[in-house]
């Protein structure tokens, strides 16, 4: 753990890069959608602000990270610790929450207080499904990342052994 | 016209797995049965696995 001071522009700066990354996956997502709708104009109006949103979230990431203290074997560590919270606490549990939703909605299916039209009901039981076999799969994929950069770090800590071995010989 | 091949598709990203088309950039031919791709492979958008795959049924 970092004994990082708890500054508000720290907690500020973390919160701008998750926007401004969440700007730029959602434009690159709205621009895949306006092509595939035949707009290539906007496509290309999406796309642009989008590639611009990655380079504020790289100057937030600079101040977060700053250059100079980032190794890469530190920047290996950090990628390592998130994968494996991703793998081990956040899709396990999101799963677990997707599958008791969807059990509860089965459940009151037949409830008349749910207002809902059948139709409705079965999208609604049909996203919860597909979010759960979703974070199901990412947690597989989530845990080989953590894996590879592990191996990786590895490799790099090795190298770095033996760079220091050559210096100091 | 064969007309059994299967289509498969990742539950996370949609990519599709035609068995009629292959993957002939990954080295995977036409005609490949999902059967023999290997259990090792992933989705070459998103890395999910394969076993994370469903069948698409077609009309």
């Amino acid at each position: 753990m970092t004994t990082r001071p708890e500054i508000k522009t720290y907690a500020n700066l973390e919160a701008a890069f998750a926007g401004e990354s969440m700007a730029h996956i959602k434009y690159r997502y709205f621009a895949k959608l306006a092509r595939a709708a035949g707009d290539e104009e906007t496509a290309k109006v999406f796309e642009a602000t989008a590639d611009q949103e990655v380079q504020h979230a790289f100057g937030h990431l600079d101040l977060l990270y700053p250059p100079q203290e980032l190794t890469p074997a530190k920047a290996l560590e950090i990628a390592i610790a998130g994968e494996t919270y991703e793998y081990t606490e956040m899709y396990p549990k999101f799963r677990e929450t997707a599958v008791a939703e969807g059990n509860a909605a089965a459940a009151s299916e037949m409830d008349e207080q749910i207002a809902e039209s059948k139709e409705h009901a079965a999208l609604f039981a049909a996203t919860l499904a597909k979010a759960a076999k979703r974070f199901a799969a990412l947690a597989k994929v989530e845990q080989r990342h953590a894996q590879h950069y592990s191996d990786h770090l590895a490799k790099v800590t090795q190298r770095d052994g033996q760079a220091g071995e050559r210096v100091t010989a | 016209m064969n007309n059994d091949f299967k289509v498969w598709q990742c539950v996370v990203c949609g990519f599709i797995y035609d068995e009629a088309v292959g993957l002939p950039e990954e080295g995977i031919a036409a005609g490949t049965r999902w059967a023999d791709i290997p259990a090792d492979w992933a989705c070459p958008e998103c890395g999910v696995a394969k076993a994370d795959f469903d069948m698409v049924a077609f009309a």
